[in-house]
């Protein structure tokens, strides 16, 4: 360890993997540790041995859940977005040689009591009760509008100014239902709140048009999922960091973050043994305590998360074996949407006839498990249930005065993007300069 | 009618035993006395003829330097068809750590794998320190092929890939179960393919957007 490196990076989640293999690439020398004998931190898939001894560190899983190694289950409930960023990221630095993806079932949404589906074929739209005949003809209306948009050619903008107009504005114009706002703001644009409503509508239009271009690329929902978990993904960018020098060191306690007099990063302690870089990146649970007694984490907000293992499919979801529910905030009178994420052994995650299904929000009160019922009610019976609540961190500053970046804590959204923003944050902070993403040339002999 | 096979191979065994030296042998016939560890390869491929009708083709994954410190990840040992442990057989305690390795996946690792242990370095016979018999001892006690190489010098190369290739049951083109570039044809592989470039049938709405496709449909 008396190496000096150009990057150490702390937590092996799936921002500081993605972080860590650019880096690499990019010819940077990188040393890469986590606390955990696990890859992934707080972003990673769990084993039944490694749930049991997170969440009841003194029972044995029980054994009619069947084989360990057959469990991969997600601590954070997040999807893949067929045409996001993150897909975009995973095609362009090949690690899509490792992973394997299948799409999920079927997204739906939460009104008036029950579930219906998210249509995403002519027979579903025909048979779905989400709006009524009058409200499609207008929706329609506002779809073509969107469809129709071309930011240079006034006549498709029908007086609207995307990026002056609010979405209240839009949604006026078109005469849309506050059931089919609902609809559209958080079944389709993945708003957690109302508040995009009152701002400008753009954000509003890339994200629906996101969505959709998403559910058609595979057809049955706009997600995608790797098979044997979410865990898979920073392992992937993991290897293809070692693969370009990245050396990993897991089972590493961090004791301490060492600075100079002007408060500068010098290195990182493990083990009574300190190893120096130029840079450490790392998740803001290695920066919480603070040695020098600087604030380098606040926390914005709380997330809790229930993890229940069912033994059968969701009820009114056509026993999909995979699914997204998305209860929007206005339904349970809540700021905030409670979402549902269910995948199941079809994914790899789990034993045969096992659903793990998460339901999780933004907490609001300080009785967090109350407000996640009307997403347990949904469920049915549960056969067993994990719950945590996490605090949502977020750095204090850039890091460009001391050369520690860190990163944020994984939000509620039920996918990726927000991840992927932060790379490209703190690719900037770090590099000084955007991240572009090059197709690399991968070496494969025949 | 020709068939071919493709499976996983894995190598393990400590730092500078010869892993990649012993790869690089098998998959270019080269080997190079001062050789630093792999950089840049997610794995590399090579094919073994069996005879006129079937051919095996391994998809060859190397540590990476991941084993150094505890580091390799469940996704190395995943779907693996064969792994190849390597000892060198003039350190002893390499010998034991590649024990470590076959526990390990044996722990991790699909209960059908074919294992290889492999004692590297021939070449360097004037200095071992481990017997032929006690490596072959252990081997059979743990139901392993095994067989001594030189990367060097080329010796029994070929013939440990070669006697895997026979080991592994050529039942079905379906055991061709390694990810990667050779997920032979279609309906090998149930899931999306994300290089595929979005939906055909969206694209007859030009020039609107892909998604207009759904949107129509769903109104």
């Amino acid at each position: 360890m008396d190496e000096e490196y150009d990057v150490i990076v702390l937590g092996t989640g799936l921002t500081e993997c993605i972080l860590s293999g650019l880096l690499s690439v990019e010819g940077k020398k990188v040393l890469h540790m986590d606390r955990n004998d696990y890859y992934g931190g707080d972003s990673a898939s769990l084993n039944l041995t490694q749930l049991y001894r997170k969440f009841r560190p003194d029972q044995e899983p029980p054994t009619e859940l069947g084989r360990d190694r057959d469990y991969a289950v997600d601590l954070v409930p997040k999807f893949i977005i067929a045409s996001g960023e993150l897909t975009k990221i995973l095609v362009h630095t090949d690690v899509t040689r490792y992973l394997e993806f299948k799409q999920i079932a079927g997204s739906f949404v939460y009104r008036d009591g029950r579930i219906s589906k998210v249509p995403s074929t002519e027979m579903e739209a025909v048979k779905s009760p989400l709006m009524g005949l009058f409200e499609k003809r207008r929706a329609k209306k506002f779809f073509e509008f969107l469809q129709g948009w071309r930011d240079d050619d006034p006549a498709t903008h029908q007086g609207i100014n995307l990026d002056r107009d609010s979405m209240k504005t839009v949604y006026e114009k078109f005469g849309l239902e506050p059931g089919t706002q609902d609809f559209i703001g958080h079944a389709m644009a993945l708003y957690l709140d109302d508040d995009y409503i009152t701002k400008p509508a753009r954000p509003t239009y890339d994200r629906i048009i996101l969505y959709t271009s998403s559910m058609a690329r595979y057809g049955k929902s706009p997600y995608i999922y790797p098979l044997y978990g979410l865990g898979e993904l920073p392992q992937s960018f993991a290897r293809l960091s070692a693969i370009y020098g990245g050396t990993y060191m897991l089972d590493k306690p961090i004791e301490k973050i060492v600075t100079d007099s002007d408060g500068k990063f010098v290195g990182v302690t493990s083990g009574g043994e300190t190893v120096k870089a130029k840079q450490v990146i790392g998740d803001p649970s290695y920066f919480t305590g603070s040695d020098d007694g600087k604030v380098r984490v606040i926390e914005e907000g709380k997330v809790i998360r229930a993890i229940c293992i069912l033994k059968h499919p969701i009820p009114g979801t056509d026993d999909s074996d995979s699914c997204q529910i998305i209860i929007p905030q206005n339904q349970v009178n809540r700021r905030n949407d409670i979402y549902i994420a269910m995948v199941s052994s079809t994914h790899n995650v789990c034993a045969k006839d096992v659903y793990i299904a998460i339901v999780s929000t933004i907490v609001e009160t300080d009785k967090p498990e109350l407000e996640i019922r009307p997403g347990l009610a949904l469920l049915g019976p549960i056969y067993d249930k994990f719950v945590s609540i996490t605090p949502l961190y977020t750095p204090t500053s850039s890091g460009k005065e001391d050369n520690i970046f860190i990163t944020r804590s994984y939000d509620a959204t039920s996918h990726f993007e927000t991840v992927v923003d932060d790379v490209h944050d703190v690719w900037k902070r770090v590099i000084g300069s955007d991240l572009v993403l090059k197709k690399r040339e991968v070496e494969v002999q025949e | 009618m020709s068939k071919q096979f493709q499976f996983k191979l894995v190598l393990l065994g400590e730092s500078a035993v010869g892993k990649s030296s012993l790869v690089l042998r098998f998959v270019k016939d080269q080997f190079d006395d001062y050789r630093e560890s792999t950089i840049g390869a997610a794995f590399l491929t090579q094919t073994v003829t069996l005879d006129d009708q079937t051919t095996v083709k391994f998809e060859i994954w190397d540590t990476a330097g991941q084993e150094r410190y505890k580091s390799l990840a469940p996704m190395y040992y995943r779907n693996a068809n064969c792994a190849v442990v390597v000892y060198d057989i003039t350190q002893s305690a390499s010998l034991e750590k590649a024990r470590t390795w076959i526990r390990e996946l044996q722990r991790q690792a699909d209960p059908s794998i074919v294992i290889a242990l492999c004692g590297n370095k021939l070449d360097l016979a004037a200095r071992r320190q481990v017997s032929q018999e006690e490596a072959k001892k252990y081997a059979d006690e743990e139901g392993l092929m095994w067989t001594e190489t030189s990367a060097k010098t080329g010796e029994g190369v070929t013939e440990i890939f070669t006697a895997i290739a026979q080991k592994l049951p050529l039942t079905a083109p379906s055991a061709s179960r390694a990810p990667g570039a050779g997920r032979a044809g279609p309906g090998a592989r149930t899931g999306v393919d994300l290089n595929k470039q979005p939906g055909t049938q969206a694209l007859c709405f030009p020039p609107g957007p892909l998604w207009a496709s759904v949107l129509l449909s769903f109104l």
